[in-house]
């Protein structure tokens, strides 16, 4: 029995809930699958571009002000209200 | 984890979403937004690799998987836990992608950078594929059999999963797969024999 390759036990690029598509045994024989595997891995394996990560980021802030902005209007103080009761955004409408 | 009321379209351009079952106005899991954006993360190679495969332009590819990023995340209500998160992202990748119709693809040059970078991997296989001309072969399939190869025999998709992402059925999948792997084959064949009968790497994928 092969013992596992310390290299190959880290955490993988597409770790997670989303497996990782295996070469299947009949590729061996097929070269075409061979090559389409190989290209599809070979972009895979790249760096993600700094891009994707604002991306998620910008995505993220966005979440967060619309959920702020929904909460403010939840809380937003009513006329006549004793505490004058700021909400998130500090009162702003 | 929370519970929509009801199941909202995936994408805009793609109607009703096929990828968590059937739209029912039975209550549906959503997952929470910090699953949800470890799970979107966690597919971006994959998500860039089919972006690419199905374009061949590496910039336009990226752009593609960050339109799809963005309307997967603003349709994250729609995804049921549980179901196949990447086939989920590559319908709405692939929608988008025929929605922008197929005129940028069609004059998409070739990519240069990919095609150096597999070719220096070359030198380490020992199955004789170029790389390179798998994907000047894929570039020359009809756009619904290079799809179907990227799905099913490149990023490794069932023939199931495949067809909800294309909106099509099975045997349709299978069919393509089968067509565009001949074509494919064939043209690797010819590639072998005669390497200058290639296009060259300006010229535009033929349709």
């Amino acid at each position: 029995m092969t013992p596992p390759n310390p290299l190959l036990s880290g955490v993988e690029p597409d770790a997670g809930a989303v497996p990782v598509a295996r070469p299947r045994a009949a590729s061996r024989h097929d070269p075409v699958t061979s090559g389409l595997q190989r290209m599809f891995e070979t972009i895979a394996a790249e760096p993600i571009p700094d891009d994707f990560m604002r991306l998620l980021d910008s995505i993220d802030a966005s979440a967060d002000q619309l959920s702020s902005a929904q909460h403010a209007t939840v809380i937003a103080p009513t006329p006549g209200h004793p505490n004058g009761a700021r909400n998130s955004n500090g009162g702003a409408k | 984890m929370t519970v929509a009321a009801k199941r909202s379209p995936v994408d805009p351009e793609s109607g009703p979403d096929q990828m968590g079952g059937t739209a029912s106005e039975t209550p549906v899991p959503v997952a929470s937004p910090a699953d949800f954006r470890r799970d979107l993360v966690a597919s971006i190679p994959a998500l860039r690799g089919f972006a690419r495969g199905l374009c061949g332009n590496r910039d336009l590819a990226d752009d593609l998987a960050q339109d799809a990023l963005v309307k997967a995340w603003a349709a994250r209500d729609s995804y049921a836990p549980g179901t196949h998160f990447r086939a989920w992202l590559f319908r709405i990748l692939r929608n988008h992608y025929f929605s922008l119709g197929r005129r940028a693809h069609r004059f998409a040059p070739w990519d240069e950078a990919l095609a150096d970078r597999v070719l220096v991997t070359q030198a380490n296989q020992s199955d004789g594929i170029d790389i390179a001309d798998v994907q000047r072969g894929l570039a020359t399939l009809p756009d619904e059999q290079r799809e179907a190869l990227m799905l099913v025999s490149a990023s490794g998709l069932t023939i199931d999963q495949a067809a909800e992402v294309m909106g099509c059925a099975p045997g349709t999948v299978k069919s393509r797969v089968s067509r565009g792997r001949a074509a494919l084959n064939r043209y690797m064949e010819g590639a072998t024999r005669d390497p200058e009968t290639q296009p060259s790497p300006s010229s535009p994928a033929v349709i």
